[in-house]
């Protein structure tokens, strides 16, 4: 099946080129060429790094059917999964197993694990702690030198303060604990505007 | 409005609770859904089917 889905044999040479350029004026939006893609059809084939032609899907009801059909798998070590790049693909086995990349049973034991600090209730009972982390964050903004920053000064502080909270690790400890999903130079880049905060 | 939820289908997303806390929760260890009114009323019904169409895994059904 794999080997269908992938091979380039059957597939014109006009099958475009993945990952897109974006519009320069509009970098947040996908591609201009996708949406395209997307308003004609809600499957086509697209061109990755290694030549091969998977399916690239556009169409929200194709993708909510294709979510919940157990013939379609995120496990990146089958023949054929479209690795992002040469990287990806030749880590592929020393990379940990995760939720991300198994199916059906190891998925849902994976997803059970992660799942009971995001509960809708939980992550709603994370306002407060996420508003006053914002707060903050904004208040020493507003003190601190014009313009300011909004990545380092509030789009990276605020996750890794609230993921510390969750964590139980305290956010000074940041730079050092290997179980927040930031890179050390990050997270200490991050502790050195904490502390230059009022 | 008559409501059914498969627990097997179910990866927890919450989106069901969002939309409509007081038809469905969610189990305290694991996040799988629970369904709290099978039959809910009539002024529950679009935020139950807003529910159910923002369920990712199609866990919710609704015979109307």
């Amino acid at each position: 099946m794999s080997d269908t889905l992938t091979a380039a044999s059957d597939v014109t040479a006009d099958v475009p080129e993945y990952p897109m350029e974006r519009d320069a004026r509009c970098p947040f939006a996908p591609p201009p060429r996708m949406l395209e893609m997307g308003e004609a059809r809600p499957l086509s084939r697209v061109r990755i790094w290694n030549g091969t032609t998977p399916w690239l899907i556009t169409g929200h009801e194709v993708a909510r059917a294709l979510f919940a059909d157990p013939r379609v798998s995120v496990d990146d070590r089958k023949d054929g999964f479209p690795h992002w790049n040469e990287h990806m693909l030749s880590t592929v086995n020393k990379r940990p197993r995760s939720v991300f990349t198994s199916d059906a049973e190891e998925h849902t034991r994976f997803r059970r694990m992660l799942s009971k600090p995001f509960t809708f209730k939980r992550v709603e009972a994370l306002r407060p702690v996420i508003q006053e982390v914002t707060d903050q964050c904004i208040d020493a903004i507003l003190a601190g030198p014009q313009p300011a920053d909004l990545v380092t000064k509030l789009a990276l502080p605020v996750p890794t303060r609230v993921i510390s909270d969750m964590l139980g690790v305290p956010y000074e400890d940041t730079s050092s604990s290997s179980t927040t999903p930031m890179s050390g130079s990050r997270a200490l880049r991050l502790r050195r505007t904490a502390r230059r905060a009022p | 409005m008559k409501v059914t939820v498969d627990q097997d289908k179910c990866v927890s997303s919450g989106q069901c609770v969002l939309n409509a806390d007081e038809v469905f929760d969610q189990r305290d260890d694991d996040g799988v859904v629970v369904l709290l009114d099978d039959s809910p009323t009539d002024d529950q019904a679009v935020n139950v089917r807003n529910a159910a169409a923002a369920c990712p895994a199609l866990a919710i059904d609704i015979e109307e």
